[in-house]
């Protein structure tokens, strides 16, 4: 208990007065002791000499306060501090004392009263002062009187137990058949999640785990063969509702269920629209929602392929613009592709175009398929050595083969005019009757890859090389052939080869391209100067080109090519000398032209580069022209009965412009 | 046709060989099954099963046997081709080799004798001058190097190249003075993930005595017995797991640690299930001692 109190503080011999004994502050003797104390006794002390020392204590601490106070306050502070510190430890260390003493006796006292029982372990707690003081064994205890309760006290405790008892097991059986019931529930309900995942994967779904749930399942909608970010989101959790029922979980890649669209516009305004399905409603099983994730998905990839490919493909009049993408399908039509969402609103009315829309739709869908598949035939294929170059998967061929088969169509359409406009000139200037046409159309020949599946086939069939020939036998001589090619890399273009019958008299004097043509533009001006070329050499004479023809002589005879391969010359006796021009020509709204035109040789006999072809303000007496039109006025109608003209023939007409007549 | 490597890149000029990397491991044949499935579900994709004939030729065992390759053969070759049998004719030249020429048989080629009955009695004598079978058929050659030191590689590497569709390969390696010394049939479910092939095969080999004839030089053009005939090659029948990716230069470090880190990766994937492992490049030595 001694404490190590510095030398410097000072000891009072008497207790300072303390603060938790106010009674004590009250009494008489202690203002006595402070009076003696502080006054020096109370034969000096006044009520005015109190008052005046009071007011002066106040004046003096406000002008003491700053140094002097503040010091006796500063020396004072800590020296109080400590000693209600000590104080404090003091009383409490008393405190400890005081419980410690009060629990000591407490087990000794106890221990000498088991010590009568239990003397061994009474001993273990028995303080030695008072082993030595007391014996064992010395005290005991004994009731003295027994208890008041009596037997009705004791049946009510016991029934009052017994009702509590009771009451509890009550209370336990309740909570028990509430988890039975919760369990049974609980059953049901992953019962029927159970069935539900179980029809999920007999439908053919795959059903794993998520990866970054290892306790929740999920289901693969997506294509094993997408692309990497499709793929990424083609996972969907299959949690559990309350009631068991499956709800799909898409997390963030989730998006509103959306579809790609296809219309037909004529000048801006819709002609044709692919079908729009309708969103599942939400009563719908969850296969249905799987379906729709999965057909969301498909778009969503198709609608990124169709933008990657079309970035390619601006010369070929795809355009990319905010969020549709627009192809010309003809002079007219285009075709307007977009992704929109599901709707539930009411299909629809049926439009003209409504079939091309839902054709191009479903086209679009199925190349998509295809080139799914390819990907999958690159993926298992043995793989090339590692390079260090990054093997980039070349864009898919979505637009292309439609665009290409456009193009084939167009193309075959455009030869098919142009021939039947011959054949019905033909038909007009009564011309051989054999001058026929006809168009085929090769079969598709798939490249002989092994191991091909028939679909496949299928695709690769329509979607490469497309080909068409077409025999045009203009006269018993001459036959043209052309072969239409397409192809689909770099770019869809169409290359046309053309022929001719080798008895043809062409092969002399104008023969067919040696090198493939690459525009429709240049075929159809071969085909019409080869039959004007044609037709000239079928109206040649096989007398010698120098001799010279009596004016008497039919229109017909005498006439003999020159360097121009469309141009006649026939000499009269005399020296004098006429040309005869065949000419094809072809104008938007009016169709096909033949234009036969005759005039007097103005200059060198054999000087033939300036053979004028009918300037109708310089023509003479004996010169003309003559010219047949395809059946279409301008604007495409047919002629109305009793417009028009009769046609002469050919031969009439070259007969004409062959008799002499006097200038 | 060009020289074609895994892959089917065509070759060209300098770019004939390719490195080799790989791993093995073993499988017992009550396990193939699960172990089909785990790759399919891993490479995502069904098994491709096959059957190939190997045909195993030795390299003479003295120099003044090593021969040159017929200058015409391969002035007859495509470019990229030619350029694939010079280099080979450089190596063998030099050293001879074990040389195993593989073809791809159906299920339907097995016990073709047994159907048409024997082609050939004991005392007929192999004409040389008849057209080889198996020449007509597409084959393919492959010739390794011994596999690399191991050092501090984590995989087996070694230089190889493969000639494929190529017919006529037995004259042709006959010709430069190989003799066949025995022939085995590789039953394989092959898989592919990226850049990694994935082989489980198994050997079996023929009964050593087809109609009673003994290992005859024509013994390779024999009709094949019925497969049920066959037996395993390994005394437990096992099967050997092997994961492979073949890099274009071998003296490419970026090239070689990317394909060294990708069959690693696999590996990890796979402990626990598969335990690949690396084997003594000694066992894969396919050089022939020369005595004189």
């Amino acid at each position: 208990m001694n404490s190590t109190i510095p030398n410097g503080t000072p000891i009072s011999l008497r207790s300072w007065p303390s603060s938790s004994k106010p009674q004590e502050q009250d009494a008489i003797s202690v203002f006595f002791e402070r009076i003696n104390r502080e006054q020096g006794g109370l034969r000096s002390i006044t009520e005015d000499g109190l008052r005046q020392e009071i007011a002066e204590a106040e004046e003096g601490k406000a002008g003491k306060q700053d140094e002097g106070d503040t010091e006796e306050e500063d020396e004072e502070d800590p020296l109080d501090r400590k000693k209600e510190l000590l104080m404090a430890r003091d009383e409490m260390l008393g405190h400890i004392e005081s419980a410690y003493h009060s629990a000591s006796v407490t087990l000794d006292f106890i221990s000498l009263l088991l010590s009568k029982d239990t003397p061994v372990q009474a001993t273990l707690s028995m303080s030695p002062a008072l082993k030595e003081i007391v014996p064992l064994g010395t005290l005991g205890v004994d009731r003295l009187q027994a208890p008041r309760i009596d037997k009705a006290q004791k049946d009510d405790n016991k029934r009052i137990a017994k009702g509590w008892k009771i009451q509890n097991i009550n209370k336990t059986v309740d909570t028990i058949l509430d988890s039975a019931t919760r369990l049974e529930k609980e059953i049901e309900s992953e019962t029927k999640y159970w069935g539900e995942v179980l029809a999920i994967s007999e439908k053919g779904w795959a059903v794993c785990r998520i990866p970054s749930e290892k306790q929740t399942l999920g289901v693969r909608f997506g294509f094993p063969e997408a692309s990497l970010t499709f793929k990424n989101q083609s996972l969907a959790a299959l949690r559990r509702n309350a009631d068991g029922s499956i709800a799909l979980d898409q997390g963030f890649a989730g998006s509103e269920p959306q579809v790609l669209r296809v219309r037909v516009q004529v000048n801006g305004v819709d002609t044709g629209s692919s079908a729009m399905p309708n969103a599942v409603a939400d009563t719908a099983p969850v296969e249905a929602f799987i379906l729709q994730a999965r057909n969301t998905i498909f778009s969503s990839e198709l609608w990124q392929e169709l933008n990657r490919e079309s970035r390619i493909l601006g010369g070929l009049g795809v355009q990319a613009v905010d969020d549709i993408i627009v192809l010309s399908f003809n002079s007219t039509k285009k075709i307007v592709l977009d992704l929109v969402p599901l709707n539930d609103s009411t299909p629809l009315s049926s439009q003209p175009d409504d079939r091309l829309a839902e054709g191009i739709k479903l086209s679009l869908n199925l190349l998509l398929s295809f080139a799914h598949r390819q990907n999958h035939r690159r993926r298992t294929q043995p793989p090339p050595p590692i390079s260090g170059r990054k093997r980039q998967t070349p864009s898919y061929n979505l637009l292309r083969p439609i665009i290409t088969r456009l193009n084939h169509q167009r193309s075959i359409d455009a030869l098919s005019s142009l021939l039947s406009d011959l054949r019905s000139i033909f038909s007009s200037a009564s011309l051989s009757s054999n001058a026929e046409f006809k168009i085929t159309h090769s079969p598709p020949q798939p490249p002989p890859i092994p191991n091909i599946s028939n679909a496949e086939r299928t695709v690769l069939a329509l979607t490469s090389s497309l080909e068409a020939t077409a025999i045009f036998k203009i006269t018993p001589t001459t036959t043209i052939s052309v072969v239409s090619q397409t192809a689909q890399a770099p770019a869809p273009t169409i290359i046309y080869i053309i022929t001719l019958n080798p008895e043809s008299p062409l092969t002399v004097r104008f023969s067919a391209p040696a090198q493939p043509l690459t525009t429709f533009t240049a075929v159809k001006e071969y085909i019409l100067h080869a039959t004007s070329c044609a037709l000239a050499a079928d109206h040649t004479s096989r007398s010698p080109s120098d001799n010279e023809i009596h004016k008497s002589a039919p229109g017909k005879s005498g006439w003999h090519l020159v360097v121009q391969p469309n141009v006649l010359r026939k000499i009269f006796e005399g020296g004098k000398g006429k040309h005869l021009g065949f000419h094809f020509d072809r104008k938007e709204g009016s169709g096909l032209r033949f234009r036969v035109v005759w005039d007097w040789m103005r200059f060198d006999l054999n000087d033939d580069s300036n053979i004028m072809l009918g300037k109708e303000e310089e023509r003479i007496r004996g010169e003309g022209v003559y010219e047949w039109r395809s059946k279409r006025r301008q604007g495409g109608k047919e002629w109305e009965d009793g417009e028009g003209e009769v046609v002469r023939s050919l031969g009439d007409v070259i007969e004409g412009a062959g008799r002499w007549v006097d200038v | 046709m060009a020289a074609r490597h895994p892959g089917g890149q065509q070759s060209t000029g300098k770019d004939i060989t390719r490195h080799e990397l790989f791993l093995t491991t073993s499988v017992y044949n009550d396990d193939i099954p699960r172990a089909v499935r785990i790759l399919q579900g891993y490479c995502g994709m069904k098994p491709q099963a096959s059957l190939r004939r190997r045909l195993v030729w030795e390299g003479p065992r003295q120099r003044p046997g090593l021969r040159d390759f017929d200058p015409a053969f391969i002035s007859r070759q495509p470019p990229g081709r030619a350029e694939a049998w010079k280099y080979l004719h450089g190596q063998m030249i030099r050293q001879s080799y074990i040389i195993t020429l593989i073809y791809e048989v159906e299920r339907s080629a097995f016990g073709q004798a047994q159907i048409h009955g024997a082609q050939r009695s004991s005392e007929e004598v192999p004409d040389r001058n008849r057209t080889l079978s198996c020449d007509q058929s597409p084959g393919t050659l492959k010739w390794t190097e011994l596999p690399d030191p191991v050092d501090s590689r984590t995989v087996n590497t070694r230089l190889m190249l493969q000639i494929e569709n190529e017919k006529g390969l037995c004259t042709v390696i006959q010709s430069i003075g190989y003799r066949f010394t025995r022939q085995m049939i590789q039953e394989c479910y092959q898989f592919i993930n990226g850049n990694v092939l994935f082989e489980l095969s198994r050997y079996l080999q023929l009964p050593e005595d087809v109609d009673g004839t003994s290992q005859t030089q024509s013994h390779f053009d024999s009709p094949l017995p019925a497969f049920e005939h066959l037996t395993p090659f390994d005394s437990q029948n096992k099967w050997v797991l092997t994961i492979s990716a073949n890099v274009f230069n071998g003296k490419d470090q970026v090239q070689m640690q990317q394909g060294i880190s990708e069959l690693m990766a696999i590996k990890t994937e796979f402990e626990g299930c598969f335990n690949f492992h690396m084997v003594g490049r000694l066992t894969l030595d396919t050089r022939v001692k020369i005595i004189g």
